[in-house]
Order: structure tokens, then C-alpha cells, then sequence
């Protein structure tokens, strides 16, 4: 017999029993939609993350310092100092604050805070709405300023100016000099459109935030990164004494690290999603072993009138790999559709389909129903007729 | 050249400690277009004789030639093979497959000789047609009678052209009328040149074969040639 009128007559075989089938198939159907829809979310995270930096520019250079206490803090004023080299464009220190309590009139909520100074609004390539950025005045000053990130002002202050306004942050009151354009997402990852800016030695002062952790940095140049790099580099060996504690990055890196963080989690992720494929695969074999017992008598028939072995073996087989091949096909269209609808209820994030991968779960479906398809298939293929044709 | 050449076959069942022969010594030589009935009550071997001649069992020991092939070396698929081109079986409660029409379950045995889909289709319509079955093709077997569902079983048992018929207790299933009607069918068989092999506990069944074979435990109590050729149509209702 032809392998497709094997497959027509499996296929007859399962829509006779429709509710058993779709149960049977459920677990591969929960297990191809999971893979796809993780794989096209991870995709999605990695390119948003490239997309994120390439429009940050590659003259980036991103230094971390790890280390605590005065061996490791850097000195605002020196930091400053080598901005007058030549291969380096601007500089951008921070602090950050991850809740920090916000107060006006009887609304209150958290945002995130970042101490920093003038330049940031450069190097983070956004731009103020209303009012004003930080001015190098309010850092040298330590003034009680604060630039709202859009979602902040709109919070508090809806859609009318609230430059002027005073709000109390933590307990320390801060004239709003300016609110930011609203940007989706920002250099370290969180939004701008969720802080607030305030300049950087008042941050540390009022809220007690320590060592500068974060330092932006833009090279003059595309040319002068590698040399930008290579100079804040030696400046920070010799400040700290030594190459442990701190990190420099380039924009290059930067993509490199944060996408490989995404795909190692979206490897870990599909790992569980593949293990459900093989627990369908076991609800498969469970049921095809079922289908063998109550159709033992079908069995007997066919051998009884000329079925070979082989010939009991694939119709079985076949039955098992349309099963997981069908719960493929609609776990491949449940996939689609929660990877289209995914970004719906979750605005944050973008998926970008990766139909080849969706394709290889349904393959690897197919090849789990086949795999445990076999015990029952050979099960089946070995009953004597004469045994085969006793039962009812 | 005989049919079915049975000699001195005999078939033990072992149950733990305990043996049970059922089948003490069988030589049966059947002739190409012989009708032969092997009757006997329950517990008397028949059953056991029909499987071996059915090669759906082995015996225990005793050789079984059939159509020329000796059949104590084969290997499952071979018999399989034997049991697809040279045995029509008819049974008792039809086995005909529920799911399948009985113009599939006609096609069955040819989908196993390797007839291909359209080569299939024509020989199980034509052959149901000359049951008088035409009107059924594409109706499934619960939506048959008993004697339509036995028609199509009989129609399966043809579809190879087999050199044997072999059934077992045809009529058992049927009320008296319609088992009438397939008994005269079987007849038309062998007048067309089948060999048929009957099992049967029924000795006025039995009695309308051209050739009895009674067993009682297990050995051959009576074989007897009816003289003359006995008409289905007088002799069953009896």
C-alpha cells in the first residue's frame, strides 16, 4: 500500500474518535506552540536589543565598576578631566536609584532615578518635550532639579507643562525643570520614559547612592573608540591599581553580552518546552498502546488474511506519527498566533516569528510520535493471529 | 495433485504441568473442488483442525501440504503470504472491520497481494455485484444485515482467488432462512470449481457437503462420501 493511502486510512482511523485524538495530541500542541512562540520572543528580545544600540550609535563605550569602598570609587571632577582628550567626545557618570519614592499633591508612586549631568542627554539620544535638560550649573551647584521621563510627567501632571512644579522625591523637594520625549527604552536596558533625572552629585548626596557605577562615554569618532578604549582603560588600571573591578565595553560587546544573556535564557526556555513535546510523545504511546489492546481483534483480521508483519508495524506507526504530525501542524498555528498576539498584551516586548524553528518542532514532533509509536506498532505487529482473533 | 494433505498431525496444549492433546493423529486428503464438511461437537478438535488447516497455528507435530506448499518451514510473513493468495476464510461472525465499508473490507486482501488502488477497486465492486451486493458497496457493516455482512465476508474470502475456501460455522450467526441462502452460495462456489473446507457443529449442515468428516476427541470418527451429490436447497432445514 502507498504511504498516503496509509496516511488517509490513520487519518480515518483518528477522526473516529475525535475528543480521544485531540486529548492524545494536546501535549504536542502545548510543546510546538511553546517552542515557537519562545524561540520567535527570544528573537524578537536579541534584535530589539541590536536595534536599541545601533540607534545609540557604535561610539559608544559603556564602563562598569564592580568594587566597593574608596579603592574602587572614581573621582567625578578626574573623570571629567578626560573628556579633553582628543578621541573622546562626551562623558556621562551615573548613579542609579531603582525606587525611589515620588510625591505630588496626594499622588504617589516609584519610578527609578538616575543621577548624572548634562551630557547624558547626548549620549542617551533623547530629547526634552518641555523645559529644559540638566545644565552643568545644577551640577556643580548640586541644585534640587529633576527632568520627568515622559510616563512620570504624564502620571503626575497629565498632559499639561510641569515645568515649575515641585515634587518631593524621597522626602527632598525638586523644582521640575523639563520633561523628556517619550523613547520606548533607553541605554541600560530600562525606559527613560519610567525615570527621573536629577544631577548626579545631589543624587549622591541626598539619596546615598555611593560610587559612580555606570559611566557613558562617547568617542569622538567612530575611528577613536578603540582608542577611547584603550585610554580609560589604562586611566582605570592605574587608578585602581589594578585590571579587576571595573569593565569597559563597547557597543559591539555590549549587543554581544545582553544578546547572549536573551538566548541563554531563551535556550533554557525552549529546554522545558521541548521537554513537553516528549511528554506528549509518552501520552502517544500511552494511548497507542490502548488502541492496540481494542483493536487486537482488528489485528487478527488483517494477519488472518494476508497482513505481513511489517505491513501491521507501519499502519500503527503511521497512526502515531499523524497524531503527533496533526498536533504538530496545530501547535505550529497556535505558535503563529500567540507569537502575532504576544506583543499585544505585552507592549514591552517584540516577537519576530522564526518560522524554520517552528518548522523543526513540528519535524521533531512528527519524529516523537514516531519514536513512541514504535513499542506499540511492534506490539501490535507481533500478536499471532490465531491469538488475535480469540479476543472480542 | 491434492489440496490439503494432512498427515498424522497432532496438536498438544501445555498448561503448566497439565497436557491436553487435542488433535491425536489427523490425516485428511482433500482434492482440488471437493466440498468437505468436518463436523463434531464442541471440545472435539475442530476448531483446532480449522486453524491448522487455516495456518493461523502450527502443529505440534505431523506435516501440512497445502497447494503443493509444506508448510512447517514457514516463517511468519511466509504464511502470512500462503494464507493471503491461497485461503478465503469465512467466519463465523463475518470479521468484517466496522470502520471500513464492504467494498474496503473486500479490498483488504488485495491491498496485502499488492493489487494496485484501481486494479482492487474493480475486482471487489465486480465480486460483491455478483453477490448481489451492488446496492452496498459504501455502506459499513452496521448498517448491513447479517446475511449482507456474510455476503460481503464471502466476497472478501474470493477476492485472491484463492485455491481453498475455508469456512467456519458460515451459518452460525444467521437465522435458518438466511443461513440457507449462504449455504447455497457456498454451493454455487464449488460448482463453480472452489474447493471448500466446512467446519461445523451441525450434522444436518454437515450433511449437504459432497464429503463429511466427523471428529470426536480429538480423532476421525467417520469419514463418508454422500452418494450422489446432495442439493443444498432439500437437505439443510431437515
Amino acid at each position: 500500500m502507498k504511504a498516503s493511502e496509509l496516511i488517509i486510512m490513520a487519518f480515518r482511523t483518528i477522526v473516529s474518535n475525535p475528543m480521544r485524538t485531540l486529548l492524545t495530541m494536546l501535549g504536542v500542541i502545548i510543546g510546538v506552540s511553546s517552542v515557537l512562540t519562545l524561540v520567535s520572543l527570544g528573537r524578537g528580545t536579541s534584535e530589539a536589543i541590536q536595534k536599541q544600540y545601533e540607534g545609540l550609535g557604535t561610539n559608544l563605550l559603556v564602563v562598569n565598576v564592580m568594587g566597593n569602598g574608596r579603592a574602587q570609587q572614581l573621582d567625578y571632577k578626574e573623570l571629567m578631566d578626560i573628556e579633553q582628550f582628543p578621541e573622546f567626545g562626551t562623558i556621562a557618570p551615573t548613579v542609579t536609584k531603582s525606587d525611589a519614592n515620588l510625591k505630588y499633591d496626594h499622588t504617589k508612586e516609584s519610578y527609578s532615578l538616575i543621577g548624572t549631568n548634562d551630557r547624558y542627554l547626548n549620549i542617551a539620544k533623547t530629547t526634552v518635550e518641555k523645559g529644559r535638560f540638566l545644565s552643568a550649573a545644577d551640577q556643580d551647584f548640586r541644585n534640587h532639579v529633576v527632568v520627568l521621563g515622559a510616563e512620570v510627567a504624564e502620571k503626575f501632571f497629565g498632559s499639561s507643562d510641569p515645568t515649575g512644579e515641585v515634587i518631593n522625591i524621597d522626602g527632598f523637594n525638586y523644582t521640575v525643570v523639563g520633561k523628556l520625549k517619550a523613547q520606548g527604552s533607553n541605554i541600560s536596558g530600562t525606559s527613560a520614559d519610567s525615570a527621573v533625572i536629577v544631577p548626579l552629585e545631589t543624587a549622591r548626596r541626598d539619596f546615598k547612592l555611593g560610587n559612580i557605577r555606570t559611566t557613558y562615554i562617547e568617542a569622538a569618532s567612530k575611528d577613536d573608540v578603540a582608542k577611547a578604549q584603550d585610554t580609560i582603560e589604562q586611566y582605570l588600571t592605574y587608578k585602581f591599581k589594578s585590571s579587576d573591578g571595573f569593565r569597559v565595553m563597547n557597543s559591539d560587546q555590549l549587543i554581544t553580552a545582553q544578546v547572549t544573556a536573551s538566548s541563554t535564557l531563551t535556550r533554557q526556555l525552549v529546554s522545558i518546552a521541548l521537554i513537553s513535546l516528549i511528554v506528549g510523545g509518552i501520552g502517544i504511546m500511552n494511548i497507542m498502546l490502548v488502541t492496540v489492546s481494542e483493536r487486537t481483534r482488528e489485528i487478527g483480521i488483517r494477519k488472518s488474511i494476508g497482513a505481513k508483519r511489517h505491513n501491521i508495524l507501519f499502519q500503527f506507526l503511521v497512526e502515531a506519527g499523524v497524531i503527533s504530525g496533526l498536533g504538530g501542524l496545530i501547535g505550529l498555528i497556535v505558535g503563529i498566533g500567540l507569537s502575532l498576539l504576544w506583543p499585544v498584551f505585552n507592549p514591552n516586548q517584540t516577537t519576530s516569528l522564526s518560522l524554520d524553528m517552528g518548522l523543526y518542532a513540528f519535524a521533531f514532533s512528527v519524529l516523537v510520535g514516531v519514536i513512541f509509536g514504535l513499542y506499540p506498532a511492534n506490539k501490535a505487529s507481533r500478536l499471532k493471529p490465531i491469538d488475535a482473533l480469540r479476543t472480542d | 495433485m491434492a489440496i490439503i494433505e494432512l498427515s498424522d498431525i497432532t496438536k498438544t496444549y501445555y498448561q503448566g504441568e497439565e497436557e491436553l492433546t487435542v488433535l491425536k493423529g489427523i490425516s485428511i486428503r482433500v482434492d482440488p473442488g471437493d466440498f468437505v464438511a468436518i463436523v463434531g461437537p464442541s471440545g472435539s478438535g475442530k476448531s483446532t483442525l480449522m486453524n491448522t488447516i487455516g495456518l493461523l497455528d502450527a502443529p505440534t507435530s505431523g506435516t501440512y501440504i497445502l497447494d503443493g506448499v509444506e508448510t512447517g518451514t514457514l516463517t511468519d510473513n511466509q504464511m502470512a503470504e500462503v494464507r493471503n493468495r491461497k485461503i478465503g476464510f469465512i467466519f463465523q461472525q463475518f470479521n468484517l472491520l466496522p470502520r471500513l465499508t464492504a467494498l474496503e473490507n473486500v479490498e483488504l486482501p488485495l491491498i496485502y497481494a499488492g493489487y494496485d488502488k484501481k486494479r482492487r477497486r474493480e475486482r471487489a465492486a465486480s465480486l460483491l455485484a455478483k453477490l448481489g451486493m451492488e446496492k452496498h458497496i459504501q455502506h459499513k457493516p452496521s448498517q448491513l444485515s447479517g446475511g449482507q455482512q456474510q455476503r460481503a465476508a464471502i466476497a472478501r474470502a474470493l477476492a485472491v482467488s484463492p485455491s481453498l475456501i475455508l469456512a467456519d460455522e458460515p451459518t452460525g450467526a444467521l437465522d435458518s432462512r438466511t443461513g440457507h441462502e449462504v449455504l447455497e452460495l457456498i454451493w454455487e462456489l464449488n460448482s463453480q470449481g472452489n474447493t471448500i473446507v466446512m467446519i461445523t457443529h451441525d450434522q444436518g449442515i454437515a450433511a449437504t457437503a459432497r464429503r463429511t468428516i466427523s471428529l470426536r476427541d480429538g480423532e476421525i470418527v467417520d469419514d463418508r462420501r454422500q452418494s450422489g451429490i446432495p442439493s443444498a436447497a432439500g437437505e439443510v432445514i431437515s
